[in-house]
């Protein structure tokens, strides 16, 4: 049989393997079996205790070691509890039988500067692995996969332009109006995460209390996120690749009214603004309803030009695709993970590759890593890890209207010009620059280029012969980044600044036609005279100007190393566990902009300790300090002491409680944090130092003008005393497991920042300087609440599932934020939560003109009263002076972030089928609904929505409540911030599926291959809410990319 | 106990690491500028800290965009002007609610930025800094230390004046303020709060030299400072300055500060007539045959920067003067540029047009609605005062060339300009008075073929705030309001109201103020007062200004509605001479129209005044702020 074949030239590979390491003795055999169902398993590890030789089981579940003398075997693998077993020499056959491991309480947390088992930590730590975050599909930044898999970590992406799309995080809520972003580490070292490939990633862990963050000291206020990367680990070389294929569209359409119905309503805002000279023509009408009733229209149409940008410009389909390749494996001396990583996320937009250049938006990521572990001598061990990529983002050249090309594909025009006329020149308006189809074809490319190198040496010196469980390690890391990027622009051919002048190299034209004068032709059709023609930019223009290239023109570069020197201590003395850490770290961070200057370099240095002890694994206490500096504040302001003290009980090993309920309550624990820590982002550079400026030069003089200079002025005002935020953090924890099969965490935390760095509010204009000090006075709270829910159960081999339930809910409240102290209390931020928006309060619709003038002065910029008129809306006076303006905005609770989310997931496997899903819900978002899907005619063209002829209208009664304003071609009135405008943002959405199937083992095993599976996942697959179906409630705003709807396929193989 | 033994050993290594922290590694902030030690290092780093305050603090009016006034002419807040300008921010201060919750930008009456209010303090704060600090600058001559204090005492009673009269009476801003609550000062009285700029005029009047070198030309002199004193002594003299901060009510001149004020009117006179004869160059009233030469002139090889009759000006000359006067004055059909630059014209109003007199036929003139004057609005323009003919271009009208044909003012009705200001959507809906801004504009100030603004750059303008003719206003208000006659003088002084009225008068050739009216204090007010704006008519703030300290502002806009325009109606279209409406401004036939006038309401243009819009309020921030700071009454 093939099998036995390939069993016997795998046996003797094995061996040889072994016979390097191990002396020939005797030759023990075994067999590893599932304890459940008595399978065989596959590839479980078995190792001598004490040594680094081992071996693997085969397919069968047999292995065979040879030993000169009674040692410990170690079985491990993955989902299992580990297992040992002592055999001899004498006993060469032995049946070991492992039991899954449901429970995962030996799972290992990563925390800072180090690793805990989670059975003892008292810290609040979610953490997730690489490949669950695998699950998520073709998704091109780290930051996005996030989303809903680690409860109390809210993540918002509200673009998804190829190779930019980085999502927002806060943790735990918002506690600082400041800079609320967490700080973020991989392998220790401060990193950017984005562009990681998920397949390096073993863990992300994410500190949320202070008894995880108080190491982190001034940086940790906001919590931490620690990416570890994977290492070698198995003795067997292990081959993964994998590749998938990615489908894309936009998870919205654009759709407007119709052309006529738009005319109707045009026609109809015209007259209430009492502009008769913008009525559009009887004549125009008749001849638009001749061109649709014959078919004579559309995109490429001389004279009736329709043009649906969304359909010129968006594909139904864009294209996505991922490769990997990592070996991991090791030995004696080394272990290894290698990995090589491809990413390309196509455009979801229809531009079209050009002769000379590439416009389109695409996305090309080239990632690698290295780590490598090198035993030195049985006590030291090196590691180095060295880590990159290679970014390529592409994109149209050209202002912002080409890059962000939604907005125009919202306003621009849709009757007035053709893409091309038949004649094969460029559409255009009267004025340059709405032929959007023509902006992103001729104009050019920018290439941007980031590269990113990640370099890291450790040493770990075992230092048992001073005291057992002593350990000292040295680290050092140097990160490196630049950014270029490549212009290719038709018309830049003299130098950077032409392009410019040249804006629009290539020539369009614009032509009308007079509408009231049709011809019948003898063949029965109509031709209209061409009343107007403008050719842009000019009518001599020749188009057609030549290519030219900017080669790799700098924006920033960076390079930061990092040195760390620590001394670790573990040790069990009888029932009483301690550990001990003492860390030293130093930072320099250089940065340049685009240009190349450098900013001076930035330092920070950070000492940190953390002790831990327990009692019998049963009682367990944790103390963390930090003192960190930063360079941002003065001498004497520069370090802090961040302590943080935390305590956990696990009562479910009690022995009492274990003889009442030990076969139900699988753990039961409480644990407690209180601790400090700092946030410096919210403060510039050397606030503390007082500067005068240069600041030119000036004339006097009778007959000549003479110069005098140079002048001087007073730069901010500095302030010595300035210093970090601190955040004073509570969290009570409580862990419950029943059957093995339910998992309850329940976390309930507060928080209460305090000396939040902000400019006074209450300084008079006669201070005489508008660049006032940073003031250490702010001051908020923040607390809420995390449950998670987990039932996995296994019902027989062949099925099981699991479902789960994440819920986090928090809320804050501005405490002080030097409110003036006479104000009205509708008016004053603190008692409000962080960021809050105020708005006026939109009551309902101005019935007739007695209403208008009846009603409070509308002091709304940009329209005066006798503007206003019946259907628009009327907003409370609400401080009733009888003066509709800024001061009648009302604060609201509602805010612009989710503070609460719900996310479910769940998943069963029968037999090789697996299928999982999560389901994300943010609740609690309100944003004002950009213009262009609120009002009729942007820019003044002629393009209504789809609902406006559910505008008001004078039949329409106001006791109905509000409705959509009446038709207008000045909306000043009725687009101010209301309550109108907002709208709830909150929606569920089926963020992913997959589906997957496993290969049977015994299929795979002629072809050498480990594991085989095949899977199909979707992103983005379903999403309810109550907006404007034009718009996903996850946008950023009309500008953005919108965010896309994913399906992928793929492969995973293990060799 | 062992453990104990080793929790103790790990901490002690810990206690051992901390201790060797040293923060010396952070401290590596560089030296990112000047300390404020390098400020007084001698006589021209502290003018280099002066001189800063003057190029970013001074008001100048006649350059766009300088200021926070943007598109703002500053007049147009008054009855000066109307705006065609939709997006005008005037709009909203016409509409007279003006107090916002946070700093308030807006232009004119905001306090942030570099409104004039926002500016004045910041420069308050640099003159503070060095008056308190001006014995850390080593090596000062005599002269040197007077140069600078002289100029920053002048400084900060011209910034402070900027102040009160527009928000009344302030604190006394005698200190370097640092934030920590020293700025919580209750309000003075506008009385103290004159008294302590005028003893701050009193010390530079005694240390700023009577005229600068060439170079150095420019900076305020001691004359600026004795004219100031003048114009701040008036107006504290006037009925708005008599209110205290509890209420606005109209009250009566004080007559000692006005006395006071003829006085220091007297002393610029004298000093005028026995100004050093050395000086570079000399104080005078220019001629009538050099008038439009007061408010621009020709620039070249040896012409000075100033003219004769600026006392108290800015010497920063204005760069681009196309932007300003596209801006502020010229419609469409002057340059070839669309937006709002072209559209945001100011327009002079028919209400400005009917202070102007009107010769008689006894020779006499009498203003337009005293029957000797003979006036006919169907021949609105013959024998006007000859200033209105120096500040109005009027419909109709030749004025400048395009590619050497010359061009009409087409703003009558259904006229090529009428219909642009009508039909643009940067100005639509908005109404026209007929009539243009001449005095600070040329012929040659036109766009011509491709974008050529030479013609835009062949006169220069300054923003004078003192002028001669100024003074003798001055004196003739200060002298009339303190003698309650005509005729009278305070003691001490040489000239008496009418006299220096005729002064004015005459140097353009209007007759001396009519006897009869002389006689009759009522119409003698009258007269003064509109003497006063044709003279400083369209200059700073003038017009806004007095009707405010005048407290008749309420009155003039009592009907929201109240700003005039002059609708020329062309009376022969049709007609032999004229076949149809012309179509372009450059059209000859234009000569040819004659028309019919009316006065008209221009819509929407509205001014909402009450007693609390006489003084500019406090945002809502500063009050709800500071325990001290009283608001303005009626806010």
């Amino acid at each position: 049989m093939g099998n036995n074949k390939f069993k016997k030239v795998y046996l003797s590979l094995c061996l040889l393997i072994s016979s390097t390491f191990i002396f020939s003795q005797q030759v023990i055999k075994g067999k590893v079996l599932d304890d459940r169902t008595g399978d065989p398993l596959i590839g479980v590890t078995v190792t001598i205790q004490g040594t680094n030789s081992g071996t693997i089981t085969d397919f069968n579940g047999d292995f065979q070691l040879r030993i000169s003398e009674p040692v410990v075997l170690q079985f491990s693998y993955v989902g299992y509890v580990q297992h040992e077993e002592r055999v001899s020499p004498q006993s060469p056959t032995l049946n070991v039988r492992m039991r899954e491991d449901t429970r995962e309480l030996d799972e290992v947390l990563v925390v800072g500067y180090g690793t805990q088992a989670k059975a003892s930590s008292v810290a609040s730590i979610v953490q997730t692995k690489g490949e669950d975050l695998l699950k998520v599909g073709n998704l091109n930044s780290l930051s996005e996969s996030l989303q809903g898999k680690l409860n109390g970590v809210i993540t918002i992406n509200n673009n998804a332009k190829p190779g930019a799309n980085t999502a927002d995080i806060y943790i735990r809520g918002k506690a600082t109006w400041g800079n609320t972003s967490p700080l973020t580490l991989v392998d220790g070292i401060e990193r950017n995460f984005n562009d990681i490939d998920i397949n390096e990633i073993e863990t992300i862990s994410v500190l949320k209390d202070a008894s995880a963050t108080a190491v982190y000291g001034v940086k940790g206020a906001n919590g931490v996120i620690l990416v570890t990367t994977r290492r070698g680990e198995n003795l067997k070389p292990t081959v993964r690749f994998s590749s998938n294929l990615g489908v894309k569209q936009f998870t919205t359409n654009v759709k407007f009214a119709d052309y006529l119905t738009s005319i109707d309503a045009y026609n109809r805002a015209a007259a209430n603004e009492k502009d008769w000279s913008k009525q559009i023509p009887q004549s125009t009408i008749d001849a638009w309803k001749n061109a649709y009733a014959t078919g004579n229209y559309g995109p490429y149409n001389d004279v009736f030009p329709e043009v649906d940008w969304f359909k010129e410009l968006v594909r139904d389909f864009g294209f996505s695709q991922n490769y990997n390749i990592n070996v991991s494996g090791g030995d004696n001396f080394v272990s290894y993970f290698v990995s090589i990583g491809y990413q390309e996320d196509g455009d979801n937009y229809k531009i079209q590759k050009q002769k000379d250049f590439d416009p389109r938006y695409w996305y090309r990521r080239y990632n690698w890593r290295s780590n490598l572990d090198f035993n030195l001598t049985k006590t030291t061990k090196f590691s180095v890890k060295i880590a990159g990529k290679m970014g390529y983002q592409n994109e149209p050249t050209g202002s912002n209207e080409v890059r962000e090309l939604f907005t125009p594909i919202l306003h621009v025009a849709t009757n007035v010009f053709p893409v091309k006329y038949s004649d094969g020149s460029w559409g255009e308006g009267k004025q340059l620059g709405y032929n959007i189809v023509a902006n992103v074809s001729t104009r050019g490319q920018e290439l941007n280029k980031s590269f990113q190198g990640w370099y890291d040496f450790s040493l770990v010196q075992n230092l048992d012969f001073i005291t057992k469980g002593l350990s000292a390690k040295g680290q050092l890391a140097y990160n490196s980044y630049a950014d270029t990027s490549t212009r290719i622009r038709a018309g830049q051919i003299f130098g950077a600044n032409d392009f410019e002048s040249q804006s629009y190299s290539i020539f369009r034209v614009y032509r009308e036609y007079d509408y009231s004068k049709p011809t019948v032709n003898p063949d029965g059709s109509i031709s209209y005279p061409m009343i107007n023609e403008i050719i842009h930019p000019n009518a001599d223009a020749v188009g057609g100007y030549p290519v030219g290239v900017s080669y790799d023109s700098f924006s920033s570069y960076g390079r930061q190393l990092y040195y760390e020197l620590s001394l670790d201590y573990k040790r069990s003395f009888g029932n009483h566990n301690l550990t001990a850490l003492a860390l030293f770290n130093r930072r320099i961070n250089d940065s340049a902009g685009s240009g190349g200057t450098f900013s001076f370099p930035s330092y920070s240095e950070d000492w940190v300790g953390r002790i831990t002890y327990n009692y019998l694994e049963r009682y367990l206490t944790e103390v963390n300090m930090a003192y960190t500096g930063s360079e941002k504040f003065a001498p004497g302001k520069r370090f802090g002491f961040f302590p943080s003290f935390s305590a956990g009980w696990r009562i479910s090993e009690e022995p009492f409680v274990k003889d009442l309920a030990g076969s139900v309550l699988s753990n039961m624990k409480l644990r407690f944090s209180y601790g400090e820590v700092g946030n410096d982002r919210g403060s510039g550079r050397f606030n503390y130092v007082q500067l005068f400026d240069t600041n030119g030069t000036i004339n006097y003089g009778y007959l000549q003008n003479m110069v005098f200079g140079p002048l001087y002025s007073e730069g901010a005002i500095a302030n010595p005393n300035s210093t970090w935020e601190t955040a004073k953090k509570r969290n009570l924890g409580f862990e419950l497991g029943l059957w093995h099969q339910l998992d309850l965490n329940i976390e309930l935390f507060d928080e209460h920042r305090t000396g939040m760095l902000m400019t006074r509010n209450t300084v008079p204009f006669w201070m005489g300087i508008s660049s006032l000090p940073a003031v250490n006075m702010g001051e908020t709270k923040n607390h809420g609440l995390e449950v998670s829910l987990d039932w996995k159960r296994k019902i027989n081999n062949d099925f099981s599932y699991n479902i789960g339930v994440d819920f986090t809910t928090s809320e804050n409240r501005v405490i002080f934020r030097d409110d003036p102290f006479d104000l009205d209390e509708h008016l004053k931020a603190a008692g409000k939560p962080i960021g809050t928006q105020s708005r006026f309060i939109a009551v309902g619709n101005y019935s007739s003109i007695d209403d208008i003038f009846n009603y409070a002065q509308t002091a709304i910029s940009g329209i005066a009263t006798n503007q206003v008129i019946p259907g628009d809306l009327a907003y409370i006076d609400y401080n009733g002076d009888g003066i509709i303006n800024a001061n009648d905005n009302v604060v609201t609770e509602q805010i612009n972030y989710p503070l609460t989310t719900f996310s479910i997931r769940g998943g069963f496997r029968y037999k090789n089928w697996n299928l999982s899903l999560l389901i994300y819900t943010p609740r609690g978002i309100y944003k004002n609904l950009p213009v262009q899907y609120l009002w009729d005619f942007p820019m003044s063209n002629v393009k209504a929505q789809p609902n406006v002829n559910e505008s008001w209208t004078p039949d329409k009664a106001t006791d109905k409540g509000i409705v959509r304003p009446g038709v207008r071609l000045n909306n000043a009135q009725n687009n101010v911030e209301s309550t109108y405008r907002y709208r709830d943002y909150s929606y569920v959405r089926l963020k992913n599926v997959e589906l997957n199937y496993s290969v049977p083992k015994r299929l795979l095993k002629q072809i050498s291959i480990e594991n085989l599976q095949w899977y199909l996942n979707g992103n983005n697959l379903l999403t309810f809410s109550t907006l404007d179906k034009r718009i996903d409630p996850e946008t950023g705003g009309d500008g953005s990319y919108p965010i896309v709807r994913t399906y992928t396929t793929g492969i995973r193989v293990t060799f | 106990m062992k453990n104990k033994k080793f929790i103790i050993v790990i901490l002690q290594l810990m206690l051992i690491l901390t201790l060797g922290s040293c923060e010396s590694f952070l401290d590596k902030s560089p030296d990112l500028g000047l300390s404020e030690k390098d400020i007084y290092k001698n006589y021209l780093s502290i003018t280099g800290y002066l001189d800063f305050a003057y190029r970013e603090y001074m008001p100048n009016y006649l350059a766009s965009g300088d200021t926070d006034n943007g598109r703002i002419y500053i007049g147009s807040i008054s009855d000066e002007f109307s705006t065609t300008f939709n997006g005008a921010a005037v709009i909203d201060i016409h509409a007279g609610n003006w107090l916002k919750k946070n700093d308030n930008n807006t232009t004119e009456i905001g306090n942030t930025g570099k409104t004039p209010i926002g500016a004045s303090v910041k420069a308050i704060r640099v003159m503070n800094r060095i008056i308190h600090n001006i014995d850390q600058v080593a090596d000062l001559t005599n002269e040197e230390y007077d140069k600078v204090m002289g100029q920053a005492h002048f400084y900060r009673a011209w910034f402070y004046f900027m102040l009160i009269n527009r928000h009344g009476g302030m604190p006394i801003l005698d200190k370097v303020f640092a934030g920590d609550g020293d700025e919580d000062l209750p309000r003075e009285t506008y009385r103290k709060s004159s008294e302590w700029l005028v003893s701050d005029l009193d010390k530079a009047i005694e240390m700023l030299p009577e005229y600068w070198d060439d170079n150095n030309t420019g900076r305020p002199t001691k004359m600026a400072a004795m004219a100031l004193k003048t114009m701040a002594q008036l107006y504290a003299s006037s009925p708005l300055m008599q209110n205290d901060l509890d209420k606005t009510v109209v009250m009566d001149y004080d007559k000692e500060m006005a006395a006071e004020a003829a006085k220091s009117a007297e002393a610029v006179v004298a000093y005028l007539n026995n100004f050093p004869a050395e000086a570079p160059h000399r104080y005078r009233l220019m001629r009538g045959d050099e008038y439009q030469n007061i408010f621009y002139f020709k620039r070249g090889d040896g012409t000075p920067f100033v003219q004769d009759e600026s006392i108290w000006y800015c010497r920063r000359v204005v760069g681009d003067k196309s932007l300003t006067m596209r801006r502020f004055w010229q419609t469409f059909f002057f340059d070839t540029f669309s937006g709002p630059d072209a559209a945001s014209c100011y327009m002079p109003t028919q209400n400005m047009a009917n202070m102007y007199e009107k010769k008689g036929a006894d020779g006499i003139y009498y203003p337009i609605d005293d029957p000797r004057a003979g006036f006919d609005l169907q021949d609105p323009f013959k024998d006007r005062d000859p200033r209105f003919n120096n500040n109005f271009i009027v419909p109709g009208q030749p004025w400048g060339k395009w590619e050497g044909k010359p061009m009409f003012v087409t703003l009558f009705k259904d006229g090529h300009g009428y219909k642009d200001i009508i039909n643009n959507s940067n100005s639509n809906q908005r109404g026209q008075t007929g009539y243009l801004l001449k005095k600070f504009q040329w012929e040659e100030a036109v766009f011509g073929s491709n974008n050529d603004r030479t013609g835009y750059n062949k006169y220069d303008f300054l923003t004078t705030y003192i002028r001669v003719a100024q003074v003798y206003l001055d004196y003739a208000e200060a002298s009339f309001e303190a003698t309650g006659s005509a005729t009278s003088k305070v003691p001490g002084c040489s000239l008496s109201a009418v006299e220096a009225l005729n002064i004015v008068r005459n140097r353009v050739g209007v007759t001396d103020v009519a006897s009869d009216i002389v006689a009759n204090p009522v119409k003698f007010r009258e007269t003064l007062r509109r003497e006063r704006s044709v003279e400083l008519m369209f200059e700073n703030n003038h017009r806004w200004n007095d009707i405010r300290r005048w407290m008749i502002a309420h009155q003039l806009f009592e009907n929201p509605n109240c700003i005039k325009g002059l609708l020329a109606i062309p009376n022969n279209i049709g007609s032999a001479e004229v076949p149809t409406l012309p179509t372009n401004s450059t059209d000859p036939t234009i000569a040819n129209i004659t028309y019919d006038y009316e006065e008209y309401t221009v819509v929407p243009e509205v001014r909402v005044f009450d007693m609390k819009n006489y003084w500019y309020p406090f945002t809502i921030n500063n009050v709800a702020s500071m325990k001290n700071l009283k608001q303005n009454p009626g806010w």
